[in-house]
């Protein structure tokens, strides 16, 4: 790493388990590569999520789930320092990443965001060509080698090189909409993070489309870690191995503050919540 | 979120599973009447009416493709629907067993099956086992784990039941080997009959509870 800052490659073997949250079935043999430990997000005064503990399993997905204005999306944005932009936005408690807190004064959030990338929403490639785009995220991180052949390994590992290998050189705007979130997988990957968080990567896709991001998500397990916020909580059963399920509370002052309720294997959660909230979520009795 | 069309469904579905129960109940009863009081008439009722219960069968496994396909299930309406198929599964044959027993009485008709000093351990099984059967149907309306538990201690009744009918089968039985098969076919049934109960009841446990126990 050229910058004089901590160092976010280096793997630690030992597994890191949080107390504190209702984790069960959640063992300590699989390594955790980042750890939330009492963390809260706030907006200049206002708490909007507040002490949150849980794992990230190295090589595993983690969805999240719950109603809107529980935090989720908050927290998923708060793993790579998404949030730094936001005027008043700030966090307490640690993200740790292999051990190191993301939010130590050394750390450059640009290297985290290397790191540890994100996938939108909605699709949203630049208004270059389908190459360009990949080798966008090389280029500025000066990556070396044959940029051609990273371009493709991306585009492949993102199981989009089939359809597009004969028309690299066309506008990345022309494709479906399927497409281009592939694309922006692709763009993600190139540059190599070990974590890619995924803001409801699909809620702007048909179920086809869907189903190709699905199961490309179980692929990329084999080289990276998914953190998944998603509405769709057949898509949470569907694609993960955890599930943090968020909710909103209402305090005293009648203020929402978004809390995770329970974290635990997605077949454990969706088959026999330990928390009688959960069940009244993904049951549909409330929300 | 609406539940109320799902609720329906899942309400049905556990009705049916409560007029299984009772009509696994009724034909179990039947039997022991059509055995015990060499009655051809209960006898032929029992036959006849399981059609009824495998029709209920059929009906549930009907009902559950469609409630995966429309709601999607979790938690404990996903246990509620997977233990549904098992349990009726086991009322319905707990329904066959209790065939099996009329079938017998019509068989031997209108001799009796059971000779005197046979009488007590039968009548004792019929007793049990028609006790077994009101319980479970309680356990599925109450649903609750400690009753549901409890049925294992009954079932324990009608297993030693069984045992002290076999040793005297085989400790010279005066009744011929015809009447000792028809005996040791009958304990047989009564004791499946109550190993079905008791799955019904491990069913509801781990609805309650959401944890399998052996």
């Amino acid at each position: 790493m050229a910058r004089n800052e901590t160092d976010l490659s280096t793997r630690p073997s030992v597994a890191v388990h949080t107390p504190g949250v209702t984790a069960s079935g959640v063992g300590t043999d699989s390594a955790s590569v980042m750890q939330l430990r009492d963390v809260s997000v706030y907006y200049g005064n206002y708490e909007a999520v507040r002490g949150t503990s849980m794992p990230i399993q190295q090589n595993q997905v983690t969805a999240m789930i719950g109603p809107s204005g529980c935090g989720k999306s908050t927290v998923l944005r708060a793993l790579n320092r998404m949030n730094d932009p936001i005027p008043g936005a700030r966090v307490s408690g640690e993200v740790l990443f292999h051990g190191q807190d993301l939010y130590a004064k050394d750390v450059d959030p640009i290297q985290v965001r290397r790191q540890i990338g994100m996938v939108f929403q909605k699709p949203n490639p630049f208004p270059k060509s389908i190459y360009d785009n990949v080798a966008y995220g090389l280029r500025i991180n000066g990556i070396k080698g044959r940029l051609d052949d990273h371009v493709e390994e991306a585009l492949t590992k993102a199981a989009l090189w089939d359809e597009v290998k004969d028309k690299l050189r066309k506008s990345a705007l022309a494709l479906s909409g399927g497409q281009q979130q592939r694309l922006c997988i692709a763009r993600t990957i190139a540059v190599k993070p070990q974590v890619i968080l995924m803001d409801e990567p699909c809620s702007a896709l048909d179920p086809i489309a869907t189903a190709k991001i699905e199961d490309l998500m179980f692929e990329l397990t084999n080289d990276y870690t998914i953190v998944i916020v998603t509405h769709n909580m057949q898509q949470a059963a569907r694609v993960s191995h955890y599930t943090a399920f968020f909710t909103a509370e209402v305090d005293d002052q009648q203020v929402r503050h978004g809390r995770l309720v329970e974290f635990s294997q997605t077949g454990k959660l969706f088959t026999n919540p330990a928390d009688k909230r959960t069940e009244d979520y993904i049951t549909g009795r409330f929300g | 979120m609406s539940r109320d069309n799902f609720d329906q469904q899942l309400d049905r579905l556990t009705g049916v599973l409560a007029v299984m129960s009772r009509d696994a109940g009724v034909a179990i009863r039947g039997a022991s009447t059509a055995l015990l009081e060499v009655d051809r008439g209960a006898a032929e009722l029992v036959v006849a009416g399981d059609a009824v219960l495998d029709l209920r069968r059929a009906e549930v496994e009907a009902m559950i493709p469609e409630v995966l396909i429309r709601h999607q299930p979790v938690a404990y309406d996903l246990r509620l629907v997977v233990c549904a198929l098992r349990i009726a599964s086991a009322l319905e044959r707990m329904g066959d067993l209790a065939v099996h027993i009329a079938k017998i009485a019509l068989m031997r008709h209108p001799v009796g099956v059971v000779p005197e000093p046979a009488l007590p351990v039968i009548t004792g099984m019929a007793d049990a086992a028609a006790r077994i059967a009101d319980k479970t149907a309680i356990v599925l309306a109450t649903r609750d784990r400690l009753d549901a538990m409890q049925l294992g201690l009954d079932d324990d009744e009608v297993d030693a039941a069984q045992e002290r009918l076999l040793s005297m089968l085989v400790s010279g039985w005066p009744y011929g080997v015809e009447s000792a098969i028809d005996l040791a076919l009958l304990g047989r049934y009564y004791e499946r009959y109550a190993d079905n109960a008791v799955n019904v009841a491990r069913q509801v446990v781990f609805l309650v509870t959401g944890t399998i126990r052996l």
